[in-house]
């Protein structure tokens, strides 16, 4: 499977998982992942899955509007942006950050920075 | 655009000054103010006529701005002397201030040559002469359209109307908004250029019936940077979008107090959410309160877990944005034969192609465009030489370093830059990841403390920074933050609630107190008893 594939559809998977059940994305993190949320560092699978389940919004519209990946010496960085609309809100640009490290065969989620971007 | 003014065949900002010489000073026994009297329909054919009466008590003077720093005034007197052939011409006097000369001539007859020079170059710059206006009295006139007072020392320019013109203005309502809007440029231009409006902070437009703001939008292109309070009491603005006409405006003071906005639903954040750096709005600071609790995330500042990495990734982005920015040549050594970099682009719905677009369109790896295999691996730029390659065809920035968002770890940066040539702004959101540079490399010589691994750069339209959330300030070296304040949002929330019912107090004073206390409710508590003994 070509990068460009993987970025493509880890996205998806992402995306369409965070949609469905923000809990469900337990298995992408490891207890050394960190996620960076406007600004807010979470260290370990446990906090992190805490923190997205615990956001108070519902529904979120996404458009992305570039998506781009580079290959890093253990995995791949992944960089989307867009806009998001939470709850039927006014759109917000965002920059959505990964880093995946291939991790015998299989991918986990080592860093991530989200940010809303100066709506 | 709707200025509706008293009879569309005049011009004017559609404020009508019954002859009034109202100042909204308190103390303004030595301001000075000049009354622009327009006699009505001459306004309309060019014939713009501009009457300033002059006291005559003082000796000419002329305002020379946009002189080097250094400069020595009988330096720049024996050039003009020379430069306006008028060698027998006798300056009285010159004085610095606000980086203007002044000077002071003994002739009348040789104000006017000086003007002239205006634009003629003094040390490479060009200066601008005018003369100064500065002991004008106002007159009562019969039928001025509008008052203008500026009041200099105050630095307070009043467009206003007063209260009994308003009534006959609504019944003569402007048809042609295109004549307005243009007079209005004018105006603005003239006021600028004749009364060098630049000295003033405050410009007030009350009370004149404004409909739109989408005529302010020009007052953008005029320097007039040192305007941050604007006065639009009693108009009729309704609509909050009209505020983004002036969003670009650096705003700290606002009031729009008897519009009919000021009674929308959510008006005080709405009006801030616009306006980054406004302060007050209608007299009040805007605080806290002004935001309702949303399910939007806040807008945050900038994160790092440590000092010291904040300070690393501070330095690394300096040095990297400066030689980026001056020294274009020398970035070359940031990066490794291993270095990675490519760039997205967003257009964004501005169909017009300014500064490169085409050109960042050109470089844009957003895999979301089908793009080939060799297209995608042509824009992956590997290695420093290719990316150094790509970076000499990249347009002149100048990276606005004050106000850059960074997460570190990995250094993400958000910000804007402006292409030097088009002074074309752009917003862009730039990812590095670092590795320290290995001992004695090129880079380290150069005093690269890390080389750059990875590099993605998203550029997109330029919007202006937001208001950011206040409650996570990023550590300043050698302050440690203690361990409460650093509660999250929500549970702040809930000890200011509590905190609330326990003492009544007002949001913005309770949380002060919680502020001053560590965010402890019991030494919160105990604050407020001691502060409200000591006021009984």
């Amino acid at each position: 499977m070509s990068a460009d594939q993987i970025s493509r559809q880890f996205l998806e998977h992402y995306y369409n998982t965070f949609d469905a059940d923000r809990k469900a994305l337990a298995p992408l993190y490891t207890p050394q992942s960190v996620l960076t949320w406007e600004g807010k560092a979470i260290q370990g699978k446990d906090n992190i899955i805490n923190h997205v389940s615990s956001l108070p919004f519902q529904n979120v519209k996404r458009r992305l509007n570039t998506l781009d990946y580079q290959p890093t010496s253990n995995g791949l960085m992944i960089m989307a942006t867009g806009d998001l609309s939470i709850d039927g809100g006014n759109p917000m640009k965002f920059t959505h950050i990964f880093h995946l490290v291939n991790n015998a065969g299989a991918f986990n989620l080592m860093n991530e920075f989200l940010r809303l971007n100066l709506e | 655009m709707s200025f509706r003014g008293r009879g569309g065949k005049r011009g004017g900002f559609g404020g009508g000054g019954g002859g009034n010489n109202h100042n909204h000073n308190n103390n303004n026994n030595n301001t000075r103010s000049v009354l622009v009297k327009r006699g009505g329909k001459q306004s309309r054919g060019g014939g713009r006529r501009f009457e300033v009466t002059n006291r005559n008590d003082d000796l000419p003077r002329v305002v020379i701005s946009n002189l080097p720093n250094t400069t020595d005034a009988n330096d720049v007197m024996d050039y003009l002397k020379n430069k306006s052939f008028r060698p027998n011409m006798v300056f009285k006097g010159s004085e610095f201030r606000n980086q203007k000369l002044f000077l002071t001539l003994l002739r009348n007859e040789d104000v006017q040559p000086l003007v002239n020079l205006s634009g003629t170059r003094y040390g490479g710059d060009k200066i601008f002469i005018q003369r100064e206006d500065r002991s004008s009295s106002a007159k009562f006139v019969k039928q001025p359209t509008t008052t203008l007072t500026l009041t200099q020392q105050n630095k307070r320019a009043d467009i206003s109307a007063n209260q009994q013109q308003h009534q006959q203005q609504q019944q003569q309502k402007i048809s042609t908004e295109t004549l307005l809007f243009g007079l209005f440029i004018l105006e603005m231009n003239v006021i600028y250029r004749y009364w060098s409006l630049s000295w003033a902070n405050t410009i007030s437009f009350s009370h004149n019936n404004i409909t739109s703001f989408s005529g302010f939008v020009l007052m953008t292109r005029f320097k007039l940077e040192n305007l941050i309070n604007f006065n639009f009491d009693s108009n009729k603005i309704t609509d909050f979008d009209e505020l983004d006409y002036l969003s670009d405006l650096p705003l700290r003071e606002l009031l729009l107090s008897n519009n009919p906005i000021a009674s929308q639903p959510n008006y005080r954040m709405e009006v801030a959410k616009r306006f980054p750096d406004l302060k007050f709005l209608d007299g009040v600071e805007i605080g806290p309160a002004d935001f309702p609790p949303s399910p939007c995330p806040p807008l945050r500042p900038s994160f790092f877990d440590t000092v010291e990495t904040q300070q690393f990734a501070y330095r690394f982005l300096q040095k990297y944005f400066t030689t980026f920015d001056t020294d274009r040549s020398n970035i070359v050594k940031a990066y490794s034969e291993d270095s990675i970099f490519s760039m997205t682009f967003s257009a964004g719905d501005d169909s017009v192609a300014r500064g490169s677009v085409k050109q960042y369109g050109r470089s844009n790896r957003n895999l979301l465009k089908s793009l080939d295999l060799t297209k995608r691996t042509q824009l992956l730029y590997v290695g420093f030489e290719k990316i150094y390659n790509f970076f000499k065809l990249f347009p002149a920035t100048t990276h606005n370093l004050s106000t850059p968002i960074v997460d570190a770890l990995y250094v993400i940066t958000h910000g804007f830059f402006t292409e030097t040539s088009f002074c074309t702004k752009r917003s862009f959101d730039r990812v590095f990841v670092l590795a320290p540079a290995p001992p004695n490399s090129d880079s380290a010589k150069q005093g690269w403390e890390a080389v750059i691994l990875n590099e993605q750069l998203h550029i997109r339209p330029y919007v202006r920074f937001p208001r950011l959330a206040t409650d996570a300030v990023p550590p300043t070296p050698n302050t440690v933050t203690p361990a409460p304040t650093q509660l999250a949002a929500p549970e702040k929330e809930l000890l200011l609630q509590q905190f609330k019912n326990m003492t009544s107090l007002k949001d913005e004073f309770a949380i002060e107190c919680l502020d001053k206390s560590g965010w402890d409710l019991n030494n919160a508590t105990q604050t407020f008893q001691t502060f409200n003994l000591s006021i009984e």
